[in-house]
């Protein structure tokens, strides 16, 4: 059932969905590496949380649960998702990381190809962590795991980053860079 | 600690870059909203993202009263002419201009307070129009400088100039972004635009505009939970709560709770000791005066100097920050003096029989 929400709420859920889309769409594109995707993803995720906003504002936890039902989305879709995807990754993973350090561009293909290699729970874990900068306590919150679950898949999931890009992990220069979030 | 600092550092800017050069502008929120309003039939509508969520149309809100430099009273008459048995307390002082309520198209509502499905009109519309002119008169009979304004909201497709046929085909595709481009400069005209024929009004609630400030607030009948402690009385209420004095057989609490959102959420809850229980609630916000440009733009205002910040449609007046500021009408007290007032609970006499005699909700 799905709760109704008083004008003021659906108010309140418009004024944060128009000001977190595009935040949340970057995450979601972090997770799937598709635009449209993370299109899709951050619809569902919004159209969730509106359905929930009448307990979730009430208990001030809206980003974190916004979190929580962005990445049910993402596991969600990747559950039902055929493997044609994967299949065209794999084939872009095979001619791309020899030249990952060349071009951002290319960088970036990488890293998208190198993440979708990954588990998707622990590709999840990596974003949250490394991208949404959450403590491993709020990553387990939004996934719903332990918080021996995600150091484990952290470090398992870096490894195997580590492995896949090989110096292109290692030559991220360290020049500042700006807020990426998109708030 | 040094080496896990600097990995995390690594593996950030490592996924940032995977984001440049990405167009993730999409405003998906439309579609969500209309999302939501297919899987659940809302409440009444008295703010500009609710009204979003049935007909991905953006509302506005209507200066009522009392037009600047206008002294006199016109008293609405009903285009219908059929007289509603639901008539509004005789208000005679202060002078109200009442024209607005003569509104003709108002949406349908039933007796438990729920709006029916997106753009459904009322069939008996001279019910609505003596709701209003019962809800103005009561506000001015305690404040009679302020401006009340009714909730409205666009219909496309009641509206001559889109095109209907792209309406049509943007609604079949679910397209929200294709909707904005066919449609929104129409939806920002329709919202600052009250008066225009495609604009659809709706009972109970809407926005109050003082020398102070301007805030939306909304007037609803519901019924507690069986069981429930008694709503309506601060002994069994665990919230920051002030007693509601009774005149008439009115009486309840007025509760305070912090919200998400810089928001501070008021909620009178006000009983006849009848059985009849109304929620009059308020925060200080114009949830109505506010938009961002993504709202009227296909690409989300890409581009555009003003992205990220607060637009006020009426003043054009702009606020950065992630929530629209604050802007109270009433005070607190001034709240209190209105939910204390004779007038106001005559008006919520008259409210009650207006729901009573509603068309049953369908869905209960």
């Amino acid at each position: 059932m799905i709760s109704r929400l008083s004008p003021e709420e659906l108010a309140d859920f418009t004024e944060f969905a128009q000001v977190r889309q595009r935040h949340l769409m970057r995450t979601a594109y972090l997770l799937c590496g598709e635009k449209q995707t993370a299109q899709d993803l951050t619809q569902t995720a919004l159209l969730n949380l509106c359905r929930a906003w009448h307990r979730v504002r009430r208990a001030d936890e809206v980003d974190s649960y916004a979190h929580r039902v962005l990445i049910n989305a993402f596991l969600s879709a990747q559950r039902k998702a055929d493997r044609e995807r994967k299949a065209l990754w794999d084939k872009a993973w095979d001619t791309a990381p020899a030249r990952a350090a060349d071009h951002t561009t290319e960088l970036r293909l990488t890293l998208l190809a190198a993440l979708d290699r990954l588990p998707p729970k622990a590709r999840a874990v990596v974003v949250l962590r490394y991208w949404e900068d959450l403590s491993v306590e709020a990553t387990a919150a939004a996934l719903g795991c332990s918080t021996g679950n995600v150091k484990s898949q952290s470090s398992r999931a870096l490894a195997k980053l580590r492995e896949l890009l090989g110096d292109g992990f290692d030559t991220i220069e360290s020049e500042p860079m700006e807020n990426k979030h998109g708030n | 600690m040094e080496t896990e600092h600097s990995e995390n550092e690594r593996m950030h800017r490592l996924l940032g870059g995977a984001l440049d050069d990405v167009d993730l502008d999409a405003n998906v929120v439309p579609a969500v909203l209309a999302g939501y309003d297919r899987g659940v039939r809302t409440r009444r509508y008295q703010a500009a993202g609710a009204a979003l969520a049935v007909l991905a149309v953006t509302v506005g809100t209507a200066t009522l009263l009392p037009r600047s430099g206008s002294g006199t009273t016109r008293p609405a008459t009903s285009t219908t002419g059929k007289p509603s048995e639901t008539t509004a307390p005789v208000i005679k002082k202060p002078a109200v201009d009442l024209s607005r309520c003569a509104h003709e198209r108002w949406a349908r509502m039933y007796s438990d307070g729920m709006t029916a499905p997106s753009g459904t009109l009322s069939e008996d519309p001279a019910a609505e129009q003596a709701d209003c002119r019962a809800l103005l008169s009561a506000f001015a009979a305690v404040f009679p400088d302020a401006t009340i304004t009714p909730a409205y909201f666009g219909v496309l497709e009641l509206d001559p100039r889109v095109d209907q046929s792209k309406v049509k085909q943007d609604r079949a595709k679910d397209s929200a972004p294709d909707l904005m481009r066919d449609t929104g400069t129409e939806q920002l005209y329709l919202s600052t635009h009250p008066d225009d024929p495609a604009n659809v009004y709706q009972t109970g609630g809407g926005t109050i505009v003082t020398p102070a400030g301007r805030e939306s607030f909304g007037v609803y009948v519901f019924k507690p939970a069986a069981g429930d402690a008694s709503p309506a009385d601060c002994d069994t209420v665990t919230a920051d709560c002030t007693p509601i004095a009774g005149s008439g057989g009115w009486h309840g609490a007025l509760t305070s709770k912090t919200a998400p959102m810089d928001t501070v959420d008021k909620t009178a809850i006000l009983t006849d000791g009848h059985g009849n229980f109304v929620r009059v609630t308020f925060n200080g916000k114009d949830s109505t005066g506010w938009y961002t440009v993504g709202a009227y733009a296909a690409d989300g205002g890409a581009g555009d100097p003003n992205r990220g910040k607060w637009i006020n449609r009426w003043t054009g007046k702009l606020a950065p920050g992630n929530w629209p500021p604050a802007t109270p009408a009433l005070t607190d007290a001034q709240w209190l003096q209105l939910l204390e007032s004779t007038a106001f609970h005559t008006y919520l006499d008259s409210f009650v029989k207006y729901h009573a005699k509603l068309p049953a909700d369908p869905l209960h």
